[in-house]
């Protein structure tokens, strides 16, 4: 009876022994990381905070405005609201067929009995390494309405090809298809990795229990892949959230205002960087940034929490 | 069942070829385009194959910009961030993994959190920072926001949590350090993460546009993307010498994925067959 | 395996520790050249420093080296940038206190830096106002002086012009030589050279849709002898009847005689290649064309008048080059931009920028003028009207989103004007620059 006593007691020390030692190396780990985020993030962060409670001219005097920008931008201004659907628009529409067609192209390339899989893997990854100005360039000719190659193919099966970039109504599809374009590449490199961790015997396993191709992907490839499934959908999300590059490459030049037309491709922040780089006032900008911020927070809060409920069991 | 399986072969290599084709076409355009003249990219019908190749605007690129030392920068600040991100994310990261400790959910949050504000709203406060303290036009300052990604935390982390805790347990039984065990056990174990991180920053270092031409005040501090930038004008861009400069900057980092996909994707294949 | 993924490890965090330290030893001494920051000009053995920043162009960038490594007075710290950033840099650096000496401004956004107490004034000893009116064209300084100062000298001087397809002109069986007399005469040979097969179009009439910025330029401009902006209250005045008449005229192009449409070539400069009668542009694209299409044969006119049949203004745009009032060195700053746009240097920068001059002087030699399309750009100067919108992108964003809600949206001219003329107020009050 009392040597369990001593026994428990024991084990009530070392754990909470454990439980400092623990945290003690946790910050250690972490000490690198946040000294630098303190520094390069945090700090710039809480600065944009008080820009946005401020009429913050660069360089001018600043004026305290408390929560009028915040105030202004729900409530008055329609260009933000638009800038809002497109984005979501946006992400929606690219994340889907972004991840299933890396995870298709992922699970193609992973055979190790395929030849050139090694050149395969590097056409694919090609265009996540290529120019955004290069390829802004190629992709607005491709969209090219009247005679660009792809409503050429179109028209080859008889389909109406739209106006792309020219129509307000079609533009951010045009956008949607480069993106995927430029994008899947990465997303087929995570998906890589990720079935390097699948050990080959369960597939052998399955096959030799009569599984069809279809089958072993659907019930042993892809539950072990969901860790890297969700990751991707997370930093698409979070990436889709963020558009601006490419929108800024397809339909802005020297000559001509990225976003349009009439905003149809104005993403959030876009619609940040015009706000602020325009009139060389931060107070308003970092408003609609702070705003946007707290709409990926809850998106991403939600995902989180899937993603740890995966992790849990 | 042989006939089968040869269609699906074949149809498997089609679609490969198909998507190829794909990908590349537009690499093809930008490289096929550096040979040819600006009137010659610009005029319509557009041309695929140059009417005649000619090295001119490789010479032109050369002549007017100092590309050696705009590559070697570039090299530069890529190594640096390239470095301190994988350090710093496979450190943290090991930490959200695998230990507990009060906090940790909420820093973990705030931390996940930073990826959500653009950086086009940090960019000032940081530039008033990196002047403040004396910083700008030095390496130090160029690399100064790619040193530490809350992306490459996440990645790691979530790599990290799929490695079994036994394999911490009996290192820790054994009387391993928390750093051996980090380095000997988790390091090697995260190859795949690492790697899909290094490629990763890699292509943001060798893209970063803004803050190098923020921080930059002499060419003898630009990158490549700088460089490049001197091409494009308020009336005409020269589209010529764009895509001689774009295809030289691209360059270098498809030679990097090649020789990195090979060691890190295939190399993690074979020793898992053993 | 483990022993080489050690070594590696270790190999990495040496090769990051040397990095750092080269980069912040390098960076150290790299400051230490520089100075106390770019705006700092210190008097090392009599000269100063003076930084100097503009937006890059081919041309622009190299005249100006030739002239920074020319110049005697001081040692020029040129920098020439990306010009879609160029404002990202300014601002970031007006925000730090280290800001360049002489700067270059559009002429409309002059009065906001002003504002934000940015600017120092042209001092009396470089050249009084009266100099300053004496020397340089109306158009080009109207917008420089803020509240009886002269806050920069002009440069980069544009007119907006019509550019004739002279082939296409004689194959319509038009005479390339006439300038147009009235708006319908333009608006009859547009819809000549507009060539369409069955429902689609093989050649525009007048290149007008791939963002004809210039267009929103000119649309409120060539409907007041004083431009879009009263310059007494500061207030958008192109919401009244001539305003409405210019934006009908200029869409109609469009939307109603079908001479050029959004989704022809969109995206390509449809006169360079050959697939446009017209168009209109900036003077300066005449070099651009001689450039991006040397077998082009284009010349260059005036537009006809668009509002009142009497009065023929032409749409004008210029920089200017500013001296920041944190500059330590003022003298040599603006002797700096003093010889920057000064007879003998426009002259250069006609010969080789394709500029047109701000010097009244130059207008009047005639060794300057032996090209035709050059003639013709001095000429338009002595009818130049400033566009006078209080802001750059800004401004004109509203006033493309006007053309885009009539064009694309088809919504009526009156009320997408009226809209737009609301904006740019509120764009105006954002600014303090009304109440």
């Amino acid at each position: 009876m009392s040597s369990v006593a001593v026994r428990r007691e024991r084990r009530a020390t070392t754990r909470r022994g454990q439980r400092r030692h623990q945290t003690t190396w946790a910050y250690v780990f972490l000490a690198p990381a946040l000294v630098l985020f303190g520094l390069t993030v945090f700090y710039p962060m809480l600065r944009a905070l008080q820009y946005s409670l401020h009429k913050w001219p660069l360089g001018g005097t600043k004026v305290f405005v408390g929560l009028d920008n915040y105030r202004r931008l729900l409530f008055d201004d329609g260009d933000f609201r638009q800038s809002v659907e497109v984005t979501l628009y946006f992400t929606v529409l690219s994340v889907l067929p972004t991840i299933l067609l890396a995870l298709f192209a992922a699970v193609l390339l992973n055979d190790v009995r395929l030849r050139l899989r090694g050149l395969f893997r590097t056409i694919y990854f090609v265009p996540v390494v290529t120019s955004l100005v290069a390829v802004g360039y190629v992709w607005r000719a491709l969209l090219e309405p009247s005679f660009g190659l792809v409503n050429t193919v179109l028209d080859w099966f008889g389909l109406p090809g739209p106006g792309w970039l020219a129509d307000p109504d079609w533009a951010l599809d045009g956008i949607v298809l480069m993106a995927v374009w430029r994008d899947f590449g990465f997303y087929m490199v995570i998906f890589l990795a990720g079935l390097q961790a699948i050990p080959r015997d369960l597939g052998d396993a399955a096959r030799s229990d009569g599984a069809n191709a279809w089958q072993r992907f659907r019930h042993v490839t892809l539950p072990l892949l969901n860790p890297s499934i969700l990751l991707a959908a997370v930093i698409g999300v979070i990436n889709g959230l963020q558009l601006f590059t490419q929108v800024y490459v397809m339909t802005g030049s020297a000559q001509q205002l990225p976003g349009g037309p009439l905003g149809s491709t104005r993403s959030v922040v876009l619609y940040v960087v015009e706000q602020t780089f325009r009139p060389l006032e931060m107070g308003y900008g970092s408003a609609a940034a702070f705003v946007l911020f707290a709409m990926i927070m809850v998106v991403t809060l939600i995902q989180f929490r899937l993603i740890q409920r995966k992790f849990e069991y | 069942m042989r006939g089968t399986a040869r269609t699906l072969d074949v149809t498997k290599y089609l679609l490969l070829l198909v998507g190829a084709v794909t990908m590349l076409t537009p690499l093809a355009w930008m490289v096929l385009a550096s040979f040819k003249t600006l009137p010659e990219i610009l005029a319509f019908p557009p041309t695929f194959l140059p009417e005649q190749v000619n090295l001119d605007n490789y010479r032109a690129v050369f002549d007017t910009a100092d590309f050696v030392r705009y590559f070697l920068n570039s090299v530069v600040i890529a190594a640096i961030s390239v470095a301190s991100v994988l350090i710093t994310s496979s450190m943290a990261g090991y930490a959200f993994a695998k230990f507990s400790f009060p906090g940790r959910d909420v820093l973990f949050v705030v931390v996940l959190a930073t990826l959500m504000i653009p950086f086009q709203v940090r960019v000032i406060p940081l530039y008033v920072l990196a002047s403040d303290l004396q910083l700008l036009n030095t390496y130090a300052g160029m690399v100064m926001p790619t040193l530490v990604d809350a992306f490459g935390i996440f990645l790691m982390r979530q790599y990290m949590l799929s490695i079994p805790n036994e394999l911490i347990e009996s290192a820790r039984v054994d009387g391993a350090g928390e750093f051996r065990i980090f380095v000997q056990i988790m390091l090697p174990l995260a190859k795949p993460a690492l790697s899909a991180l290094t490629i990763f920053t890699l292509v943001v270092s060798w893209e970063s546009f803004l803050w190098p031409l923020l921080v930059a005040s002499s060419p003898e501090m630009y990158t490549l993307p700088l460089g490049l930038a001197q091409f494009a004008g308020r009336f005409v861009d020269r589209t010529d010498l764009q895509m001689a400069a774009a295809t030289l900057t691209v360059l270098p980092l498809l030679i990097a994925f090649l020789i990195m996909q090979k060691r890190f994707i295939e190399g993690m294949a074979t020793t898992g067959m053993k | 395996m483990r022993r080489k993924t050690v070594r590696s490890a270790t190999t990495l965090g040496a090769v990051l520790l040397c990095l750092t330290a080269t980069a912040c030893s390098g960076g150290e001494s790299a400051t230490e050249q520089r100075g106390e920051g770019a705006a700092g000009s210190e008097g090392s053995g009599g000269t100063s420093t003076i930084a100097h920043w503009q937006h890059h162009s081919d041309a622009r960038a190299k005249l100006v080296q030739d002239f920074a490594d020319n110049y005697d007075g001081a040692k020029i710290d040129f920098q020439s940038i990306p010009y879609e950033s160029y404002f990202q840099k300014l601002g970031a650096a007006l925000e730090a206190g280290n800001g360049p000496c002489v700067f270059q401004l559009p002429a409309n956004i002059l009065a906001e830096f002003h504002d934000r107490g940015e600017l120092a004034p042209v001092p009396e000893s470089v050249m009084s106002a009266t100099e300053i009116e004496e020397a340089f064209t109306p158009a080009s300084i109207r917008l420089l002086k803020i509240e009886g100062e002269y806050y920069a000298f002009p440069t980069d001087v544009q007119t907006l012009m019509l550019f004739y397809n002279d082939d296409l002109f004689k194959e319509a069986g038009l005479d390339p030589s006439q300038d147009f007399e009235t708006w319908d005469d333009l608006r009859e040979a547009a819809i000549l050279l507009t060539k369409v097969d069955g429902d689609r179009m093989t050649q525009a009439g007048i290149d007008i849709s791939a963002s004809p910025y210039q267009w929103y330029y000119s649309a409120p401009t060539l409907a007041y002898e004083d431009g879009l902006v009263n310059d007494e209250t500061l207030d958008v005045n192109y919401d009244s009847e001539p305003g409405y008449q210019v934006w009908e005229r200029l869409t109609a192009l469009v939307t109603e005689d079908g001479v050029d449409s959004p989704e022809f070539l969109a995206e390509q400069s449809k006169f360079a290649i050959g697939k446009a009668g017209m168009t209109f542009k900036e003077f300066t694209f005449t070099g651009v064309y001689n450039l991006t299409a040397p077998d082009l044969n284009f010349s260059v006119h005036p537009a006809p008048p668009v509002a009142d049949e009497t009065f023929a203004p032409v749409a004008s745009t210029s920089w200017s080059y500013a001296v920041s009032k944190d500059c330590e060195d003022q003298d040599a700053a603006w002797a700096w931009a003093e010889h920057l746009t000064s007879e003998e240097s426009q002259r250069t920068w006609i010969a080789e920028g394709g500029e047109l001059p701000s010097r009244s002087a130059l207008l009047e030699d005639t060794s300057l003028t032996k090209d035709p399309n050059i003639a013709v750009g001095f000429e338009s100067l002595t009818n130049a009207v400033p566009y006078d919108a209080m802001g750059w992108d800004d401004a004109f964003a509203v006033q493309q989103d006007i053309w885009d809600q009539i064009v694309l949206n088809g919504k009526d001219v009156k009320s997408a004007v009226d809209t737009g003329a609301e904006k740019e107020r509120a764009l105006y009050r954002r600014k303090g620059l009304i109440e």
